[in-house]
């Protein structure tokens, strides 16, 4: 269970844009298990999309660096995704790692039919003829529960609704059985009832197909129910890591905590103010020295303006990058549940 | 579909209608005298004799109605008053064949070039090749087509002696006036494409692509092209009508005996059946072009098509 397929070390990825060179992810370094769910978690703009479209090999070439050597890779199966050519890239692209959209609306090629678009990854990485090609679409149209399969294969996106399209891009993801689906946003745009059903979809396919998925999202209620491990992105770095209860239970981060309280409790009176974190993230172009949440920390101290903190470890899964818990950290005013984790 | 087309075609002859009624009356009130153009000093009786034999000397009213009358019941346009003998339906029939000829060679180059340009240009944004084209493209919708047509048949023609100045019947005399013709065309079929192709680079179902593994090339050939063709595809509607007038220019430099060369002389000689018959006939091409776009429309993107099932 767990054989470690996908390893990523020190990752990091920066845009060259007018204003200046964008540090979107600094140094990220996470690895995923065969068959588990792995969730990246931050709100837009922490780097998460960036980082599954660097393991893709997604991100336009013309504006992007992704540092290479010294310790930097994209570990697949022991190869380092980053050396890859182009051409190397597409053959795993589809058929070994495959990825699904935020928006299932404008992800789908609006002038071919569906059956097509399913068809082509199976007709690119396998060899065979068009017919099987054109049955193994039809299976996975009908394994994501597509009803009449057969008459949808000939229709064109706009024909499909938006949670069925999501399903259509499913199964034009996984026509190929890949190990690693790297699901981005996978629900965002589509309404509670229908992100309820595509995570199960997602979820029973995963263990039919023996997958591992990355999820990336910010929605931290998608998350509790299907992920194995969490970690917290933010601005393009990873603040805290941990298996689900931990992060729900026992959170660390005072920003994965503010991202917990922002989440509507179904006990809470509709008399009471929902939490919401203050401030915006920083600006990646010019990010800050120190930790880069302690603009916007209810607990920053001087320290955390100044340096990066260490990471500290509260389990064999759990660990957290924040001054609060150094040693020496001025404890007052922390909540009762923090101090406790400090004083293990 | 059907009931779509009918009824646009419902529409286009009205529109063909009111285009025939108006162009009537503004030749009627526009100054000059065919008559006077054509036989100069003749005897008064001679004139009554032309004015009776054209109708000159009725109402203008009077006039519409016999010529409408006339027009439905036979399609005929009338006898040509400078071209004696031959009606304007004579002179469409002997000259739209080549006009359309060198129009229909200089669309297809415009079309084929113009998208490959734009695709290339597009896919290469920023490099050399890029600004290489954008400029060409530039210079070559900004420079007239007759200033292209001296400097073919300066360089092309007088000094190299590749081909004829001009003339007309081979297919050597093609080669000059289409390259012409086509090259203000080229020039925005790539730009458009350029844009358009552009637009659809940055479509998410282009990632989808990329992530499902396809190549450079299957993702330019399975999904790029075929989407940012469908703004050409409007572009080429109007164009195609547009080359039995359009080639004015070039039939002219040229001495090519188009129907665009006839419709600026009838123009210029007061001809009333002849430009009233021009002006019909374009109208008629334009308005089945139009037609016929909406139609490729639904071949090439099909929620058109579906759409307009439904209704």
């Amino acid at each position: 269970m767990s054989e470690k397929i996908l390893e990523v070390k020190n990752l990091e990825v920066s845009f060259r844009t007018y204003a200046g060179i964008s540090h979107a992810v600094r140094g990220v370094d996470f690895y995923l298990n065969r068959g588990e769910t792995l969730a990246i978690v931050g709100e837009s703009g922490c780097g998460k999309t960036v980082t599954s479209k660097a393991i893709m090999g997604l991100l336009p070439e013309s504006n992007t660096e992704i540092r290479k050597g010294e310790g930097s890779a994209i570990l697949f199966h022991g190869d380092n995704l980053l050396d890859y050519n182009e051409k190397q890239m597409s053959q795993i692209r589809g058929s070994k790692i495959s990825m699904i959209f935020q928006d299932p609306m404008t992800s789908l090629n609006p002038t071919m039919k569906i059956g097509d678009q399913i068809m082509e990854s199976i007709l690119i990485h396998q060899d065979i003829s068009k017919a099987e090609a054109r049955n193994q679409a039809l299976e996975m149209l009908k394994l994501v529960k597509i009803p009449n399969a057969e008459e949808r294969m000939k229709q064109y996106p706009f024909e499909f609704s938006g949670g069925m399209r999501q399903r259509a891009m499913i199964a034009v993801a996984l026509a190929c059985k890949p190990e690693i689906l790297i699901a981005d946003e996978p629900t965002t745009a589509l309404d509670v009832t229908i992100q309820a059903q595509i995570m199960e979809l997602i979820g029973s396919l995963q263990k039919e197909l023996k997958m591992a998925v990355i999820l990336v999202t910010h929605d931290l209620g998608v998350v509790a129910s299907v992920a194995d491990r969490i970690q917290v992105m933010y601005a393009g770095k990873i603040v805290e890591r941990g298996v689900v209860d931990e992060i729900f239970y026992k959170p660390s981060h005072p920003y994965t905590r503010a991202l917990l309280n922002s989440v509507p409790k179904i006990h809470t009176n509709n008399k009471e103010t929902l939490y919401s974190l203050k401030g915006t993230p920083p600006d990646l172009i010019n990010p800050p020295a120190g930790c880069s949440f302690a603009p916007r920390c209810e607990y920053g101290m001087m320290v955390c303006r100044k340096r990066y903190p260490d990471i500290t470890r509260f389990s064999d899964s759990q660990e957290c990058s924040c001054w609060l818990y150094h040693p020496k950290a001025d404890t007052a005013g922390l909540p009762e549940d923090m101090i406790r984790r400090r004083a293990r | 579909m059907l009931k779509f087309i009918g009824k646009r075609i419902g529409y286009a002859v009205l529109t063909l209608f009111l285009i025939a009624t108006a162009t009537f009356f503004l030749v009627a009130a526009a100054p000059g005298d065919p008559i006077a153009a054509k036989v100069g000093q003749m005897p008064e009786q001679a004139q009554a004799i032309i004015n009776e034999k054209y109708g000159f000397d009725q109402p203008v009213t009077v006039r519409y109605v016999k010529y409408m009358k006339n027009l439905l019941t036979t399609g005929d346009f009338g006898e040509s008053i400078v071209y004696t003998g031959k009606s304007a339906n004579d002179i469409i029939k002997e000259n739209t064949l080549i006009s359309a000829k060198i129009g229909l060679m200089a669309i297809v180059f415009q079309v084929v070039i113009g998208v490959l340009l734009g695709m290339v240009s597009a896919l290469n944004r920023g490099k050399a090749v890029d600004h290489l084209i954008r400029v060409l493209v530039v210079l070559a919708i900004c420079v007239p087509s007759f200033v292209f047509a001296s400097l073919l048949q300066y360089f092309l023609a007088f000094k190299w002696k590749l081909v004829p100045v001009f003339g007309w019947g081979e297919l050597k005399h093609y080669i000059l006036p289409v390259a012409a013709y086509a090259i203000g065309g080229i020039a925005s079929y790539t730009k458009y494409m350029r844009s358009s192709t552009l637009s659809v680079i940055g479509e998410d179902y282009i990632v989808t692509a990329k992530a499902k593994g396809c190549s450079r090339g299957r993702v330019v050939r399975k999904h790029v092209l075929r989407n940012s063709m469908i703004p050409i595809v409007t572009m080429i509607g109007p164009a195609l009508a547009g080359i039995f007038a359009g080639s004015f220019i070039i039939e002219k430099m040229f001495s090519i005996p188009g129907l665009g060369f006839y419709y600026v002389k009838s123009v210029s000689d007061n001809d009333y059946t002849m430009v009233i018959g021009l002006t019909i006939f374009f109208a008629l091409l334009f308005v089945i072009a139009l037609i016929v776009v909406d139609i490729l429309y639904g071949i090439v993107d099909p929620r058109i098509r579906v759409a307009k099932g439904k209704k």
